[in-house]
Formats: structure tokens, C-alpha cells, sequence
């Protein structure tokens, strides 16, 4: 495989794990301040 | 000493702290990443020996430090805890186990990605490469562990001590290299200098901060969860979460 295809590869997967995981931590923030504020009214 | 630091650590005041910095701090991180990568991949020379593929490193090692690092973090809170039953060190433990996880799975994806080119294989079982792999186990057991009891107490306290005792790993990892005879390579930056030339090895702390960045926002937004989750019947949530 090209050597280049992997490093472009590697910093695309960091990435897009980093982001991927602070996307589903954000989501699961926002569902339970929600729920939170729904239980509360 | 300790009535002095407890007070900072408040659930009240690191929650608002959580909230006033996280969204700073993935702005922060997302543009500062996308920069240094930008100069890691474009603007930094190809290496003489290694050609393009060195600059997998630039990724390798950030998530290689941190993934011990956040063990680290966790054993010393998971100490802290059992000995002075603070909740935040078990809400810090809990809050840090994911993004160890991460870290832990991109060092050994992003290693295996440069061991291809340079080494001729993906995976070996040399004694640095297994003791990581052992991490990534260790990190998928304790969060399996968090999960498994009803109350979040029992669970505190065996994830706390299962932590402290899987620390025992770190300076295995960390030390493997000179210990045994391994293909990984020892330490490129020591105290005593680098090995990696001057006219690339600055993007190094520049990448390590980046990853801080986008860590802390992950780290936060757990820390928040961890709080609403653990307090949710209580009147000072519901402020929190009006105010």
C-alpha cells in the first residue's frame, strides 16, 4: 500500500475518533439534560 | 491542605467549570488539530530513513502518552477516593475511562499502520506492543466494570480498586523497551535530548496539545454526565440545570 495512503489514513482515523467520540458524549449530554428538565416539568 | 484543594473540587463548581470551558476547549482542540496536522503532513520534510511514513508519529505518540497518562489519572483518583471517599475522584475515575479506551485503541492502530511500511508487519508480540495491548483489556474491563453493579458505590470502589492495581502495567509499558529485547524502539526524547530532528520535533508538543484539547472537552462532558446521573433527584441539580 502506498506509504502516504497510510499516513493520510492514520490522521483521519485520530480524528475522526476524537470527534466521534466527543460527538456521542455531546449527544448523550444534551438527551439527559433533557430528560432532566422534562422530569422536572 | 486538603479542606484547601476540596473546595475547588465542589460538584457544583466543576460542573460550571464543565460547561463554561468544554465547548471552548473542542473549538480549540478541532482548529489546532487540523493546523498542526496540516503542518505535520505538508509543511515538515520527509525523513531520510523513513521517508513519508514518520509522520504516522506525529499521532502515534500523543495517543501513546496520553493513553498512560489517563491511567495514571484514574489510579491516582481511584486512590484518592478509597482513602478519603471524595465523590469527584470517583466521578473523574469514571469520566476518564473512555477516552483512555480511545487513546489506547489509536496507539495500537496507528502503530500497526506504521509498523507495516517500516517493520514489514502489522503486529508483533514484542514486550512494548503486548503491554499496550493488556491496557486496551484493562480499559475495556474497567468499563465493563462500571457497568455491572447497581449501585454506583459498590462500583466506585471495585473500579477503584481494580484501577490502582492494573497501574502496576504502566511502568511495564514504559520501561518494556530497555527491559527486554523488543522491535519497538526505546524513547526518541529523553531528558537528555532528542533524536528526532529539530526542524520537525516541534510539532510534536504542538499535536500533544491539540489532543489535550479535544481530551478535555470528551473528559468534561463526562464529568457533566457523571454529575447529573449521580445527583439527579437533587434540588442542586435542578438549579444547574436552570441556572
Amino acid at each position: 500500500m502506498d506509504s502516504l495512503l497510510l499516513v493520510y489514513a492514520c490522521y483521519f482515523i485520530a480524528f475522526a475518533t476524537l470527534i466521534g467520540l466527543g460527538v456521542f458524549v455531546e449527544i448523550k449530554f444534551r438527551n439527559q439534560v433533557k430528560e432532566l428538565q422534562d422530569d422536572y416539568d | 491542605m486538603y479542606k484547601y484543594i476540596a473546595k475547588y473540587f465542589l460538584l457544583e463548581k466543576v460542573f460550571l467549570f464543565c460547561r463554561a470551558t468544554a465547548l471552548w476547549s473542542l473549538g480549540i482542540g478541532t482548529v489546532s488539530f487540523l493546523l498542526v496536522a496540516y503542518v505535520c503532513l505538508f509543511i515538515l520534510p520527509a525523513d531520510a530513513t523513513q521517508s513519508e511514513v514518520y509522520r504516522i508519529l506525529f499521532v502515534h505518540v500523543p495517543s501513546a502518552i496520553f493513553s498512560e497518562l489517563v491511567y495514571i489519572f484514574m489510579a491516582i483518583n481511584g486512590f484518592i477516593y478509597l482513602v478519603w471517599r471524595t465523590k469527584i475522584s470517583a466521578i473523574f475515575l469514571s469520566s476518564a475511562i473512555n477516552i483512555g479506551l480511545v487513546f489506547t485503541a489509536l496507539v495500537l492502530v496507528t502503530g500497526a499502520l506504521w509498523g507495516k511500511p517500516t517493520w514489514g508487519t502489522y503486529w508483533v508480540w514484542d514486550a512494548r506492543i503486548t503491554s499496550t495491548f493488556v491496557l486496551l483489556i484493562q480499559y475495556i474491563g474497567i468499563l465493563a466494570l462500571k457497568s455491572s453493579f447497581n449501585s454506583k458505590e459498590t462500583a466506585d470502589q471495585i473500579v477503584s480498586i481494580v484501577a490502582i492495581i492494573g497501574a502496576i502495567n504502566i511502568p511495564i509499558i514504559k520501561f518494556s523497551v530497555e527491559w527486554w529485547n523488543t522491535l519497538h524502539q526505546s524513547a526518541s526524547i529523553t531528558f537528555s535530548g532528542s533524536s528526532i530532528d529539530a526542524e520537525m520535533v516541534y510539532a510534536l508538543p504542538l499535536m500533544i496539545l491539540s489532543f489535550a484539547f479535544l481530551a478535555f472537552f470528551i473528559f468534561s462532558r463526562n464529568i457533566q454526565i457523571e454529575i447529573l446521573s449521580r445527583n439527579s433527584n437533587t434540588k442542586k441539580v435542578r438549579e444547574l440545570l436552570n441556572g
